[in-house]
């Protein structure tokens, strides 16, 4: 049966929303009444770019897109910069933007294109956010993505930016379509925007990054503004320091915390956290396998991509593949206390920058800090410290360096303070 | 004396800075001299205290309208001389303020 077919027999006789946006509710009904897009020239194994959005046309050419076994590259308007560079890299020989569908020859191959073809089925193409280099392509095989969908889970009306061109986004949309959930997509990404959201819609689940939640506490507005509907509060894709899950805990005493990790290249990890108010959580899901190598953190996974399109495989030979995560373990829980480009080397003496970050944030008045190490003649490295004070004003210099030297390591020790905005939305890197 | 933004500092300024920095950043616990060593067996600062008062120089260079450069490629390649005594650090601040003007 096909996709479309499944989702019609789910969605049968119901026009309850599974989308819910600024401008309005969508219902899968109006999805499958779309006029469809001509794809009589599309052939399966075909490495086709959609460039859309979560809008119903879009997303009827996307299921039918899937049934048709062709290699998706869904992009947005967004990215259109790069856009021949993603043609480049993928292969691309079809490109859909609204309905037009034009051919593109390339003349080229790929042996992992040629392999999912084999294989008779239909692939993805995300591309790598990374912060290094060009974005690479991410080739996954979309039957095993789509397997998981076999198994009816339940569903929580969650908030979500459902970026198209991402796995999240991909994933969310189909696990809510295949399990009658709701997604409710917010106007903007502020703390107020996104609360409200939760209390118009009556928001279950809020899926956040550590960043928005240090956002949420100094911003005031809870534990007022959130509204007793929200059950559960995730976290992930950059690492979460203890003093802001303490102070959350105490100020939501009803919310669960779960931590959420994961990469693209490894397709979708489970994670469950050791407890609400601990950093510390099991990775797993089937098929998932980890191992601590050096104090790093790797995977295995049947799941995982087939490789990158543009770049050498990150797999070693038995199919690990290196997080670049530090991690402290106990009993098969995990707690990542930074990344290995985060390690800060004093004359030989390494510690993270996370910890001496821990430290900064336990002193009254700061919002946000970066520690990162910096290279000298001398000691190979030092730590510098950016600090965010709430109030700037009021912040005094002096005694914030005492309560460093109070309770850090000496070769730990931030030796330039600077009182700085500190940069937010991705990691802060220096050399 | 101050023109154009720029502080003309001669060579007894910029020890006098060194030396400054060096009373602030161990609290008025050593009297350093000009020949004083900083790196070797007669060292009288940690490697720690070093970087602290390069970074104090690098403080005093911004208010000086210069930048002080001991962390690229060119200062670590002369890093042995750089750091000898009170005198060559000295020396060396002196050299990039006026090559800063």
């Amino acid at each position: 049966m096909s996709l479309i077919e499944k989702l019609t027999q789910k969605w049968e006789n119901s026009d309850d929303p599974f989308l819910i946006h600024p401008s309005g509710k969508l219902s899968f009904t109006e999805v499958s009444q779309q006029e469809p897009v001509d794809l009589s020239s599309i052939r399966k194994g075909d490495v086709v770019v959609l460039i859309g959005d979560f809008d119903p046309a879009s997303i009827l050419t996307l299921l039918r897109l899937i049934d048709l076994g062709v290699i998706l590259v869904p992009l947005t308007v967004e990215t259109a910069d790069d856009h021949e560079y993603f043609f480049e890299s993928a292969l691309v020989d079809v490109i859909i933007e609204g309905r037009t569908v034009r051919r593109r020859e390339h003349g080229q191959t790929h042996p992992m294109i040629e392999e999912l073809r084999n294989r008779g089925n239909a692939g993805l193409v995300l591309f790598s956010t990374g912060t290094t280099g060009r974005p690479k392509a991410i080739l996954h095989d979309f039957s095993y993505f789509l397997k998981r969908f076999d198994t009816p889970r339940p569903t929580l009306r969650t908030i979500n930016f459902l970026l198209f061109d991402h796995i999240g986004g991909i994933n969310t949309l189909l696990h809510t379509l295949f399990n009658r959930g709701v997604v409710v997509a917010p106007a903007d990404r502020s703390v107020e925007a996104i609360l409200s959201s939760c209390e118009e819609h009556q928001v279950e689940v809020l899926p956040t990054t550590p960043t928005f939640l240090r956002m949420m506490l100094m911003s005031g507005l809870i534990p007022d503004k959130v509204p007793p509907s929200l059950g559960i509060i995730t976290y992930g894709t950059e690492r979460m320091d203890q003093p802001t899950l303490d102070q959350l805990c105490e100020l939501l005493p009803d919310v669960d915390f779960r931590q959420t990790f994961g990469m693209s290249e490894l397709g979708i990890v489970r994670v469950k956290s050791e407890s609400r108010n601990s950093l510390f959580m099991k990775i797993g899901g089937e098929g998932v396998e980890t191992q601590v190598v050096g104090e790093v953190l790797q995977i295995r996974s049947t799941n995982r991509m087939l490789g990158y399109l543009n770049a050498p495989s990150p797999f070693d030979e038995e199919g690990w593949y290196d997080t670049k995560d530090v991690v402290e373990e106990i009993g098969g829980f995990y707690k990542v206390v930074g990344r290995t480009s985060e390690v800060i080397n004093v004359g030989g003496l390494k510690f993270m920058a996370s910890e001496v970050e821990r430290v900064a944030l336990l002193y009254r008045g700061v919002s946000l800090v970066k520690v990162y190490g910096k290279n000298n003649p001398i000691t190979g490295q030092h730590a510098e410290i950016i600090v965010q004070p709430s109030n700037s004003k009021n912040f005094d210099k002096i005694a914030f360096k005492k309560h460093l030297s109070d309770h850090l390591q000496s070769h730990m020790i931030p030796r330039k303070i600077m009182i700085e905005e500190v940069e937010i939305g991705h990691r802060h890197k220096r050399s | 004396m101050t023109t154009c933004g720029y502080i003309i500092m001669n060579l007894k300024d910029s020890k006098n800075i060194v030396l400054a920095c060096i009373v602030e950043i161990t609290d008025d616990e050593i009297k350093p001299t000009d020949e004083m060593s900083l790196i070797g067996k007669d060292a009288t600062l940690d490697s720690m205290k070093l970087v602290e008062l390069c970074l104090a120089l690098e403080d005093k260079a911004a208010d000086l309208k210069f930048e002080f450069d001991w962390t690229s490629e060119t200062a670590m390649s002369k890093s042995r001389s750089l750091f000898r005594t009170v005198s060559s650090l000295a020396e060396e601040f002196h050299v990039q303020s006026q090559n800063a003007q």
